[in-house]
């Protein structure tokens, strides 16, 4: 659908243009509040207010682009997480609470994690080694004094 | 008493023709459509899109509230009552053979429909998204 000479509906004005996009996508997407675009999505977007507008039809296409990105970023992150804490998968996934075959399946990009875990495997991969260690369930937490009363 | 100024049919044979896969239906306020949809039921564009696409083609003419201007041009509003658990503000227009379809989320608060019958307000200020609050 040619959207160049519609009329945005947020801001009235005349003025979309396809344009491709990468980054930040500021919109929720399943239980997600908002995604970060690895992959060029390419949409129709209000040159005056800059919001996006789309056809019933670019659904599967939006759809397709951030769940490419949300798997590749999750591939990346324990691939991150394993080169760095130098644990393997299986150790990794018992300290994040998940079944090893599960933790497989997203490092081969054949699942989409909710957002807690994507949410979880970003902050992990900053400093794996350190979180890790911190997630390891014999980690002493009265040695480590994180509690108020002992 | 006022009527809508497009016709239900052609907008119900719209959304069906664009559920056999024409390009015949667009979002022209995705944050307050497909966005909002998405909110509140965590799902994807593909889920979204279904979900307002099959909640206009439960619209009848008793749900049809008023027309209103927007950006010089009319639109038909419609409020869509105990739908996926929600009671529903939905604005759209028909132009060049399209359905242009603007607003289609929770109703925020209580609307009154051309018959009489009020529409409440089904989502409290706690669950709108961010983007509704300010």
């Amino acid at each position: 659908m040619d959207l160049s000479s519609r009329k945005c509906g947020e801001c009235g004005q005349k003025g979309y243009a396809k344009q491709a996009i990468k980054g930040h996508w500021k919109k929720p997407w399943k239980d997600f509040p908002s995604v970060f675009l690895t992959k060029n999505l390419e949409v129709w977007m209000c040159s005056h207010c800059g919001t996006y507008a789309s056809a019933s039809a670019d659904a599967a296409k939006i759809d397709e682009a951030i769940e490419s990105s949300i798997r590749d970023q999750v591939s990346q992150f324990l691939d991150i997480i394993h080169s760095k804490s130098g644990l393997t998968f299986e150790v990794i996934a018992q300290r994040l609470g998940y079944s090893p075959n599960y933790i497989s399946t997203l490092r081969q990009k054949n699942a989409t994690p909710a957002f807690k875990l994507w949410n979880q495997l970003k902050s992990v991969s900053i400093d794996p080694k350190k979180e890790m260690a911190n997630l390891d369930p014999d980690f002493d937490i009265i040695e480590n004094n994180i509690l108020l009363r002992a | 008493m006022q009527s809508s100024k497009f016709d239900l049919d052609k907008v119900k044979q719209l959304v069906r023709d664009s559920m056999k896969g024409k390009d015949c239906v667009w979002f022209s306020a995705p944050s307050c459509s497909v966005d909002y949809v998405i909110h509140i039921f965590e799902c994807t564009q593909v889920e979204a899109g279904s979900i307002i696409l099959n909640g206009l083609l439960k619209l009848e003419t008793r749900d049809f509230s008023r027309r209103v201007s927007m950006w010089s041009r009319i639109a038909d509003e419609h409020g869509l009552e105990s739908y996926l658990g929600h009671n529903w503000y939905i604005k759209f227009m028909l132009e060049d053979g399209e359905l242009e379809q603007i607003y289609f989320h929770p109703c925020e608060k209580n609307m009154h429909l051309e018959n009489g019958r009020v529409i409440t307000a089904s989502i409290g200020s706690n669950d709108m998204p961010s983007w509704r609050k300010s």
